[in-house]
């Protein structure tokens, strides 16, 4: 081994364990949270379990902390569950890769998957500018192109996961070189939400996230599924300021309780004018088999998980896919074990 | 700035450094080797000159080592070169990013660029195989698949360049474990050289690397071109083994002299006692129509560098495109300025006003 790549992996080991500690302590403070919500400690021999479990078949012990958050919000140990920080180190890096990190290229929806399903109207790469079908579009024919027949836009930067970097633009405040400052992404139409959505979340769009994953025989299937709204005033749906609910991945039915994001449980007028509970969420049956047919044309990405919602006409706009980090703390807490099938907790082994 | 911010600029400061570092160390040994070829120093002002441009121009003196190789092999300073570090920092962050990127992924060639003229068929993705159209081929048929029209194949890594990360399985010694431990990538149907480049190398295929450009009105154009032939006794061009020809981007002249990797001179004994005096790639304009076209489904990678070879048939094929770290130096050096009219000298100083 040369002295780059001594230093190299140096440098990956110092960024992995400086990971695998945040990881811990954010995983801690959710479970003292979620301690706290139920007036209820996790008991030392499910502790005990998740300790095992961890270190005999995840392989190391710093894997337990999540085992410990899905506990306590299932009510006990159950054999499966992915952590977190497994998934990242072992499933991300294994199973999805670079081909998984295209998802962050928003501008290649179209290219991808060949469908409308996404509200795209062009984007602009690398200092140029194209349309909605990927033609190379002059500058000065820009905005006329995005503002014909609306008022507003949507301009989403690459990779902007969790809802950062994202900017409306009206045709007045419109500036090409605003664009090439904040760098590559996509425009995308302003959606009107479905009514039955529109009660919840008066002031911006919620969504709806479906996780796929694909099989080692490639087969896709729809694992979790999670509603996320914006607290009132809030103009998208930040990790910041969300409020969030499982949704039964076969019925589409919202369940009861929501959290907020440092998972305190969520009171019902975060939710609007509407109650969510025991009601079911708006053509998620066309959604769900929306997305799996998308994840067809890219069985390689061995999970994705999608960012919806269905529009005022009963539309399914997808907003994004993401195919590298997408978190999947919440649907194991709520949902999990979602992935016990994939063999993924034996990847740890393969060097 | 949080800590993590903090510790990940640091990290990328160090390597950033060390990069540079690396780049000047490589940059001098083949200034040494050039001037060892004509035993002739690179004049005093000249480097002055270079130093000055690296600093006015580029931004940083850590670009003058690069001019300093392009000025010997040139017989001059010309203003408008693109240092190969500063093309790496600057130009494939701001230009090419991740989306220069995929063009690693050979297994996705198909994807992106939907186009017959690579020798795919099929893939290993993420543990799972695809036939050459991208349809899911289950494990057990991928074999009989991929060697059902010949007895041996060519098994490419992704992001593998020049040669590295290539496997040569036959119908024999294929198992799809092997596979597996080697990773994601692209099988690809061997290539029979066309008989005017097999003169050239009787074994291994000589590949012709074009680069091209996509200008800031999405025009494409090439800019750069030079043919590398392996070695003799080499099965396929590997990195330590080639020979490099600067090519005519024009008419597909071969332009002597050739280049080893380390700068000197080859000599003919190098290359299958032929002459490249005289000579043309053949095929050359098909060659460009095919990677001219290509780039054009891409435009927003606007710097690429294609490696296409001619077969038997005198058909193109594609062998791979690198639309992310593409080495641009040797054509720099033997025929540039090869991107002075498209503004790459001026990226650095918009970074900086971004950064304020």
């Amino acid at each position: 081994m040369n002295a780059k790549t001594t230093s190299k992996k140096a440098i990956k080991k110092l960024e992995s364990s400086y990971y695998d500690r945040c990881q811990r302590l954010k995983a801690l403070q959710i479970l003292n949270q979620l301690e706290i919500n139920s007036s209820r400690k996790l008991d030392k021999s499910t502790k005990g379990l998740c300790d095992e479990y961890a270190v005999e078949v995840l392989g190391d012990r710093k894997y337990r902390y999540w085992l410990y958050v899905y506990s306590q919000m299932g009510d006990g140990f159950k054999s499966g569950w992915i952590p977190e920080n497994y998934y990242v180190n072992h499933v991300v890096k294994k199973l999805k890769g670079l081909p998984g990190q295209m998802s962050g290229l928003r501008s290649l929806h179209r290219v991808i998957f060949g469908s409308d399903a996404f509200p795209d109207l062009g984007s602009y790469v690398n200092g140029l500018f194209f349309d909605e079908n990927g033609s190379h579009v002059s500058q000065d024919k820009v905005s006329s192109m995005l503002f014909r027949g609306r008022s507003r836009v949507i301009y989403k930067c690459e990779e902007s996961g969790k809802g950062q970097g994202i900017h409306f633009f009206t045709k007045s405040n419109f500036r090409i070189g605003e664009i090439e400052s904040l760098g590559n992404g996509v425009f995308q139409s302003i959606v009107t939400q479905h009514p039955e959505l529109a009660i919840y979340s008066t002031s911006s769009v919620s969504t709806l996230r479906i996780t796929t994953v694909s099989t080692d025989l490639g087969e896709v299937s729809a694992r979790s599924s999670t509603y996320k709204v914006a607290s009132a005033g809030a103009t998208n749906v930040n990790s910041n300021n969300s409020v969030r609910t499982a949704v039964d991945i076969h019925s589409g039915m919202f369940a009861w309780p929501a959290y907020r994001r440092d998972w305190s449980l969520a009171p019902r007028a975060d939710f609007g004018n509407g109650d969510p509970a025991g009601k079911v969420f708006p053509h998620f049956a066309e959604a769900r088999d929306l997305v799996l047919k998308l994840h067809q044309k890219v069985p390689y990405v061995r999970c994705i998980g999608w960012d919806l919602v269905v529009d005022a006409d009963g539309k399914v706009q997808i907003f994004e896919w993401n195919g590298f980090g997408n978190a999947i703390v919440f649907g194991e807490a709520t949902q999990g074990p979602c992935f016990a099938d994939l063999g993924w907790e034996k990847l740890w082994k393969i060097k | 700035m949080n800590l993590k911010q903090v510790v990940k600029k640091s990290i990328n400061m160090a390597e950033t450094s060390y990069y540079h570092r690396a780049q000047k160390l490589k940059a001098l040994a083949v200034l040494a080797q050039l001037e060892n070829n004509s035993a002739r120093k690179l004049s005093k002002h000249v480097r002055s000159t270079c130093d000055s441009y690296a600093v006015e121009i580029l931004g940083d003196i850590t670009y003058a080592n690069w001019l300093y190789v392009y000025s010997h092999v040139s017989d001059g300073f010309k203003e408008g070169w693109i240092p190969a570090n500063y093309f790496s920092i600057y130009v494939v962050s701001k230009l090419k990013g991740l989306h220069g990127e995929v063009s690693g992924l050979r297994s996705l060639n198909r994807l992106v660029l939907d186009s017959d003229t690579f020798p795919d068929i099929g893939s290993y993705i993420n543990g799972l195989f695809f036939d050459e159209h991208g349809s899911l081929i289950p494990e057990s048929k991928i074999s009989s698949l991929l060697f059902r029209d010949r007895s041996m194949l060519i098994f490419k890594k992704d992001e593998s360049e020049q040669g590295d990360g290539v496997y040569f399985f036959t119908s024999a010694d294929f198992q799809t474990g092997k596979i597996r431990l080697l990773g994601n990538g692209v099988f690809q149907s061997i290539v029979t050289p066309h008989p005017d480049l097999a003169k050239f190398s009787s074994q291994a295929l000589s590949t012709l690397r074009i680069t091209t450009v996509s200008t800031d009105d999405a025009e494409i154009q090439i800019r750069a071109c030079d043919m590398k032939v392996g070695g003799v006794g080499t099965s396929h061009v590997l990195p330590s083994s080639f020979v490099r020809i600067p090519v005519d981007i024009k008419t597909g002249r071969f332009m002597p002299p050739a280049y080893r990797l380390d700068w000197s001179i080859a000599s003919q004994s190098d290359y299958g006692g032929e002459s490249f005096a005289d000579r043309s790639f053949p095929h050359f304009s098909d060659a460009c129509d095919v990677v001219l076209k290509l780039h054009q489904k891409v435009p927003y990678v606007r710097c690429i560098g294609w490696d296409v070879a001619i077969d038997d048939n005198g058909q193109v094929k594609v062998l791979e495109w690198n639309g992310f770290h593409n080495d641009i130096k040797f054509g720099e050096a033997t025929q540039g300025p090869c991107f002075a009219d498209l503004g790459w000298e001026k990226i650095w100083r918009k970074r900086q006003e971004l950064v304020l």
